[in-house]
Order: C-alpha cells, then sequence, then structure tokens
C-alpha cells in the first residue's frame, strides 16, 4: 500500500509542480503583454 | 481579453478564438469525470492480481504514462522533420511544448517504474535493456529542452534542436524492442510471445483498466498541449511587441 501511496504522490507532485510552472509563465507573459499594450 | 482577441488576430494560424475555447471546454469536461473512471476502474473495478497483491495496479499508470510518453516523442518527430524541411513558428511550438510533456510524463513512467521494481523484483534499478534505452531516451529529451532555451534566432535552435528531436524518436522503436532484441528476463512480453516463450496475457479486466488509463492520459496529454501551445505564443507575441516598443524609441 505504501507503495502505491508513494508512486501516486509522485504522480501528483511532479503533475503539480509542471501545472504551476505553466501557470506562473502564463501569468507573467500575459502581465508584460498587458504593461506593453497599456 | 486584449491579448488574446490581437494574439489570435496576428497569429491565428492554428485555432480560432472560439473555436478554441470550445474544443478546450470539452476537453476539461472529458478529462475530469475520465481520470475519475481511471482510478474507479483501477482500485475498484479490476481484480487484484494474486502474487503483487495491491502493489500491481501501479503497472496502469506506469505503463500510461510510457505509452503517452512515446506518442509525444512521436509527435516532435515528426514536427522537428517538418522543421527540418520548413521552419514555422507553429511547427517548433508544438514540437518544443510535446517534447516537455515528453519528458515530464517519461520521468513519471521512470519513477512509478522504479517503485513497481522494488515492489516485483526487489530492486529500485536494473540496468535491463528496456529501463537502461528509457533513461537514453529521457537524457536525449532533456538536452532537446536544454537546446530550446538557448538564446539566438529561433530559427537556428529550430533546426539544432530538431535533429535531437528526430534523435529522439528514433530510439522510441528501440526502446519498444528492447526486451525482444536482448531477451529481457524481468520485463514480461505483454501482448505477444518473446523469444524466451514469456508471454505476458492479461485479463480481460486488467486489459481495458490498462487500455482506458492510457486514453485519460492521451486526453491529459492533449489538453497540456494545447495549453503549452498557447503559452508559447503568448511568449512570440511578447517579443515582436517589445521589438515593436524598441523601433518606435529608435525612429522617436
Amino acid at each position: 500500500m505504501g507503495y502505491i501511496f508513494l508512486t501516486f504522490a509522485t504522480i501528483w507532485g511532479l503533475l503539480s509542480l509542471y501545472l504551476y510552472s505553466l501557470g506562473r509563465k502564463e501569468k507573467h507573459l500575459k502581465g508584460e503583454i498587458d504593461r506593453l499594450d497599456s | 481579453m486584449v491579448y488574446r482577441k490581437q494574439f489570435y488576430v496576428d497569429e491565428g494560424v492554428l485555432f480560432g478564438g472560439v473555436r478554441m475555447k470550445l474544443v478546450d471546454r470539452i476537453l476539461y469536461i472529458a478529462l475530469v469525470p475520465a481520470v475519475f473512471a481511471a482510478l474507479y476502474f483501477t482500485f475498484l473495478w479490476s481484480p487484484v492480481e494474486r502474487q503483487m497483491g495491491v502493489s500491481q495496479k501501479i503497472f496502469y499508470f506506469h505503463l500510461g504514462y510510457a505509452w503517452v510518453a512515446f506518442l509525444a516523442f512521436f509527435v516532435v518527430g515528426f514536427y522537428s522533420v517538418l522543421t527540418l524541411i520548413k521552419p514555422t513558428k507553429d511547427r517548433y511550438i508544438c514540437a518544443g511544448v510535446s517534447g516537455e510533456i515528453g519528458v515530464l510524463f517519461t520521468t513519471i513512467a521512470l519513477i512509478s517504474g522504479m517503485i513497481w521494481g522494488r515492489t516485483a523484483w526487489n530492486t529500485w534499478w536494473s540496468w535491463d535493456p528496456r529501463l537502461t534505452t528509457t533513461l537514453i531516451l529521457w537524457f536525449i529529451y532533456i538536452a532537446f529542452i536544454f537546446i530550446r532555451k538557448m538564446e539566438g534566432p529561433w530559427e537556428k535552435i529550430a533546426r539544432l534542436s530538431s535533429v535531437f528531436g528526430i534523435i529522439g524518436c528514433l530510439n522510441v522503436p528501440i526502446v519498444f524492442m528492447a526486451i525482444r532484441w536482448w531477451n529481457s528476463k524481468l520485463q514480461p512480453i505483454l501482448f505477444t510471445k518473446g523469444p524466451a516463450g514469456n508471454v505476458g496475457g492479461l485479463p480481460p479486466e486488467m486489459l481495458f483498466t490498462l487500455l482506458f488509463t492510457t486514453l485519460t492520459l492521451t486526453l491529459l496529454y492533449i489538453v497540456l498541449l494545447r495549453k503549452g501551445m498557447e503559452i508559447e505564443k503568448m511568449r512570440f507575441i511578447l517579443q515582436r511587441k517589445k521589438q515593436k516598443v524598441f523601433d518606435q524609441f529608435i525612429s522617436s
């Protein structure tokens, strides 16, 4: 059971990290584009 | 949003604004229940394997991630060939984002494979042909990502990274065939008879769960690919806007 938990914690952790980095990148680019437009 | 409208008017090669939103909405709506259904099939519906017990359920996600990573690398290979023929921003972006997702999925497959190895073979790592070739594949695409992070004109970076993308893609069939060519003692051949006669074979419930999980992860891959491409295109828009502001500043 511990191994299953470890597997899903890894999957959850890596996917969350990737989605977080995508979100940060998008927020940064949106901010920069809006700043140049205004 | 201003940027979105302007973005698709300027760059609208791949998606139209409204259509993309609708497609994305459908994909998100389909993905959420699919993930829950995959978890249900994995943990509640599929039978518990006699020898390994509950730990065997790692296998559905491990194999699913590995297969979808291969799909991602085939997409990289396809767009890398097209980029070498005629580099366009769309091809460059699609290959890059697909490569990133492929590395993410391969990392998950490698780590879940290590955990699987610990439960099934009592070792975290073995220099088995498939594990070794998968690790090589992972390093090739890490190099691919690093090349794309380099400074310089995107056409040059696109050509160089495409070479790595194609080399990595050519490695995918080697990973798949490794256990057949080098007669692996650890990894069973699931769907065909191997040279050692070690036929894997899966009961229908397990096969269905495996295919459903793989389909769900393919959906996740498509969602991530579309989102990643949208963000990468924004980067090009920003570069062009900055250049425009710089030119105006110089000319004034």
